[in-house]
C-alpha cells in the first residue's frame, strides 16, 4: 500500500469539508477522483500532501505513519524531520502549475533534487534531460516558464515532480487551467505514466480520460465518498442516485 | 566670485549631499526589511506600533521630522549633544525612508502567489531555502521600479537638510546666491541634482534589465 488514509476529518471553521474519508492506494494503481465543485477533492489532496493539517484520522505512506489519532480523537503529526522524509514519497501537480518563474525549465527540475535531496549533479542533470525527453520538451530546457504554453508548463511541472522520484503522484485538475486544445498533450503524458505503472491520484473533470486511464474512480460529494469502484461500473452503471445525477449533468 | 571658486566651494556641499544619500540608502533599506517583518508579525501590539510608526513617517512632512530629530532631545530631555547635527539628519532620513521601503517590501512579498510557497513546500524546500531561493528573487524584481522611484525622491529630498542649517549643496547655493546676488549657484545645484538622478536612474535601469530575463 503506497498511501493509506483512514477516517480523515477536516473543517474550515464551522464548515466540515471532509467527513470521515478513507482512501487506500496500491502500488501501480491509478485513482481518479471526480465530484462537483466544493465537494472537497482539492482539500483531500492538500491534506494528503500536508498542505492542510487534518483534524482527525490517520495517514500512512508505504506503511510509515505520518499522522495518527490520539485517544481524544485529535490528529497527531509525526515530528517535522520525520514528516519531511515522508514528503519525498509524493509529488503534487497543481492546477496552476506553480513553476518557479525565475528558473529555467531545467533549473525548475533539477533544483530540488540538488538542494533538497542533495543528490550528485551529473546524475540529476542526466535524469532531468531524460524526463524532458519523455515530456517532449528536450529542446526547451533553457527556456523560462513564461516562454512556454500552458500545456508545456504543466508538462514541466510534471517533470519537476517526477524528478523527486515519488512513490505516488497527485494531480489536482491538471488540465483545468488549459485551453481545450492543450489538454490533450498533458493527458497523453499522464496516460503514458499510467502505462509505466506510476501510482497516481488524479482529481479531474475529464470524464472520458478518467474512464479510460484509471483503475478506480472515486465519486465525492459534500465531503464524503459516495461511490467508488471500477470506472466501467461507476460510469456505466452507477449505483447511487447522487452519482447518476452528477454524471447526467455532466453529459449535457 | 569666479565660477571656479563657486564650484569648488559648492563641491564640499555636493560631497555632503552624497554622504546623506548613501548613508540613508545604506541604513534605510535593511531597516525597512526589519520594519516590514515587524509589520507582518503575528503579535498584534507589535503590528500596531509599527503601523503607527509608518503612518507618522508617511503622514508628516520630512522637514518637520528632521527638526524633531534635531531639536527633540533638547526640548524633551534638555540634552544638548555636540556634533549631533549630522547624526540627526541621518536618523531623520533613515527612519523616514525605512517606513517607505517597508511598505514597498510588503507589497512585493504579498504579490507573490501562495502557489509558489506551496510548490516549494511539497518539493521539500526548508523555510529559509524557500525565502531566499524562491520568494526573494521574485520580490526584488517586482519592487525594483518602486525602489527606483523612492531613491530618486531621496536624491531630491537630501536638500531638506538645509532646514537644520547643514551646508549640503542646496544650503550652500542659497548662501552664495544671497551674498553674490546671483542665480548661478541655483543653476549649479540644479545641474548637480539632475546628474545625480541621471546616474541613479541609469544604475537602477541596469539592475532592472538584469532581472528582465523572465516575466
Ligand atoms: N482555506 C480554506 N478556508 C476556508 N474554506 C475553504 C478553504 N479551502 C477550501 N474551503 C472550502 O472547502 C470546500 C471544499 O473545497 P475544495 O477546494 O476542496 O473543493 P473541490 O472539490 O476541490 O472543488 P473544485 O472542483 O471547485 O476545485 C469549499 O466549500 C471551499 O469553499
Ligand atoms: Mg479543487
Amino acid at each position: 500500500m503506497v498511501l493509506e488514509m483512514n477516517g480523515i476529518r477536516k473543517s474550515f471553521g464551522s464548515l466540515e469539508v471532509l467527513k470521515n474519508i478513507s482512501m487506500q492506494v496500491d502500488s501501480g494503481e491509478v485513482v481518479s477522483i471526480i465530484g462537483p465543485s466544493g465537494s472537497g477533492k482539492s482539500t483531500l489532496l492538500r491534506c494528503a500532501t500536508f498542505l492542510e493539517t487534518i483534524d482527525s484520522g490517520e495517514i500512512f505512506y508505504t506503511d510509515k505513519p505520518a499522522v495518527t489519532t490520539n485517544e481524544a480523537g485529535k490528529a497527531v503529526y509525526v515530528k517535522a524531520a520525520e514528516l519531511n522524509k515522508l514528503k519525498q514519497k509524493f509529488g503534487l501537480v497543481f492546477q496552476q502549475f506553480n513553476l518557479f518563474p525565475h528558473y529555467s525549465v531545467l533549473k525548475n527540475i533539477v533544483d530540488a533534487p540538488l538542494h533538497v535531496e542533495k543528490r550528485p549533479k551529473d546524475e540529476v542533470y542526466a535524469e532531468a534531460m531524460e524526463l524532458l525527453k519523455k515530456m517532449d520538451l528536450e529542446n526547451r530546457a533553457k527556456a523560462y516558464p513564461c516562454q512556454l504554453s500552458g500545456g508545456q508548463q504543466q508538462r514541466v511541472a510534471i517533470a519537476r515532480a517526477l524528478a523527486m522520484k515519488p512513490d505516488i503522484l497527485f494531480f489536482d485538475e491538471p488540465t483545468s487551467a488549459l485551453d481545450p486544445e492543450l489538454t490533450g498533450e498533458v493527458l497523453k503524458v499522464i496516460r503514458r505514466l499510467a502505462e509505466e505503472k506510476m501510482t497516481m491520484v488524479v482529481v479531474t473533470h475529464e470524464m472520458p480520460f478518467a474512464r479510460a486511464v484509471s483503475n478506480r474512480v472515486i465519486f465525492m460529494d459534500q465531503g464524503v465518498i459516495v461511490e467508488q469502484g471500477d470506472p466501467e461500473l461507476v460510469f456505466g452503471a452507477p449505483q447511487q442516485e447522487r452519482t447518476k445525477q452528477f454524471l447526467r449533468n455532466y453529459q449535457q | 566670485m569666479s565660477l571656479y571658486t563657486m564650484l569648488s566651494t559648492m563641491a564640499d556641499g555636493m560631497l555632503k549631499t552624497c554622504a546623506i544619500f548613501f548613508l540613508t540608502v545604506l541604513f534605510s533599506m535593511p531597516l525597512g526589511m526589519i520594519v516590514m517583518l515587524l509589520r507582518r508579525s503575528k503579535i498584534k501590539p507589535v503590528q500596531w506600533i509599527v503601523k503607527i510608526y509608518i503612518a507618522v513617517m508617511r503622514g508628516t512632512p520630512l522637514m518637520l521630522q528632521l527638526l524633531a530629530w534635531y531639536f527633540g532631545p533638547y526640548y524633551l530631555f534638555g540634552w544638548s549633544i555636540r556634533g549631533y547635527r549630522f547624526t540627526a539628519i541621518i536618523l531623520g532620513f533613515t527612519m523616514n525612508y525605512a517606513a517607505y521601503f517597508a511598505e514597498i517590501y510588503r507589497g512585493g512579498i504579498e504579490s507573490i502567489p501562495n502557489g509558489q510557497y506551496e510548490a516549494a513546500e511539497v518539493l521539500g524546500y526548508s523555510k529559509i531555502q524557500t525565502f531566499f531561493k524562491i520568494i526573494l528573487p521574485q520580490v526584488i524584481k517586482t519592487i525594483l521600479p518602486s525602489v527606483t522611484n523612492e531613491v530618486i525622491t531621496l536624491v531630491k529630498d537630501t536638500s531638506l537638510a538645509f532646514a537644520l542649517a547643514y551646508s549640503e549643496v542646496f544650503a550652500l547655493a542659497k548662501q552664495i546666491a544671497a551674498s553674490q546676488t546671483s542665480f548661478t549657484p541655483y543653476v549649479v545645484a540644479g545641474v548637480f541634482y539632475f546628474i545625480a538622478n541621471y546616474v541613479v536612474a541609469f544604475v537602477m535601469e541596469r539592475i532592472e534589465k538584469a532581472f528582465n530575463y523572465y516575466k
